[in-house]
């Protein structure tokens, strides 16, 4: 017996909003053009700087660090290349994680101003705003990867 | 003017903005989704997102779905970042 979600997608490739459970739904979160917005601001940081970003938002448990630098480990095939942004709303904390290559590009007080410049987003009920926004430095903080860089 | 037509014209007017611009504000049935407070418990099941697959330069497979096959290559090299809370 097939299901509405496979006949669905069988159409092309993806399934209607309307298959899914109401907290199963892609956009229960964010709307589909904060979606977007986070969509870009990852994949342009990531193309621009050559290191992967990626972002949690969820519980961390305690204590926040050891999760979240679990979770940056197994972020990707290079870690050590990787930048994690995990946010966990309900407890109010924000962890930026920078590998090892990473962290040579983006030092410690990088992102520190980066993470003071979300957490007022954050206060004032900005989830969105402040991630782009955070992303937006850190990427600008990284800089282009080397290769790019012209021997002038 | 008559007194029919002032009032309609002085009262009537003004009162039909208001009841249209009301209806406007009102009736629209509102956020679907509740909008975030600090201090609000957070509800939603933990969402991890990643970049396009096409923006980073080495190939990057979705790293959990593979978690019991990926080779931890953590060296302890010390991880660096900054952590922040509100």
């Amino acid at each position: 017996m097939r299901t509405t979600i496979e006949q669905d997608a069988d159409v092309d490739g993806m399934a209607a909003p309307e298959a899914f459970p109401e907290d199963q739904r892609l956009d229960s979160i964010f709307s589909w053009q904060e979606l977007a917005r986070l969509d870009e601001a990852l994949t342009m940081s990531s193309r621009e700087t050559g290191l992967r970003f990626t972002l949690y938002i969820g519980d961390l448990g305690t204590p926040t660090r050891t999760q979240a630098e679990a979770m940056h480990a197994r972020s990707g095939d290079d870690p050590s290349e990787a930048v994690l942004i995990a946010l966990s709303p309900g407890q109010r904390v924000v962890e930026v994680v920078t590998g090892a290559a990473a962290a040579r590009r983006l030092p410690d007080r990088a992102c520190a101003l980066a993470v003071l410049s979300m957490t007022v987003s954050f206060a004032a009920g900005d989830l969105v705003g402040g991630i782009v926004n955070g992303l937006r430095q850190l990427s600008d903080q990284a800089g282009h990867p080397a290769s790019l860089r012209h021997p002038y | 003017m008559s007194v029919v037509e002032t009032i309609l014209v002085f009262v009537g007017i003004p009162l039909a903005i208001v009841v249209v611009l009301a209806l406007l504000i009102f009736v629209p049935g509102g956020r679907k989704r509740p909008r975030y407070r600090p201090g609000q418990p957070w509800e939603h099941a933990p969402i991890w997102y990643e970049p396009h697959p096409d923006a980073t330069g080495h190939s990057a497979h979705p790293a959990l779905e593979g978690g019991a096959h990926v080779v931890h290559t953590h060296t302890g090299a010390p991880l660096g970042g900054a952590r922040g809370t509100w």
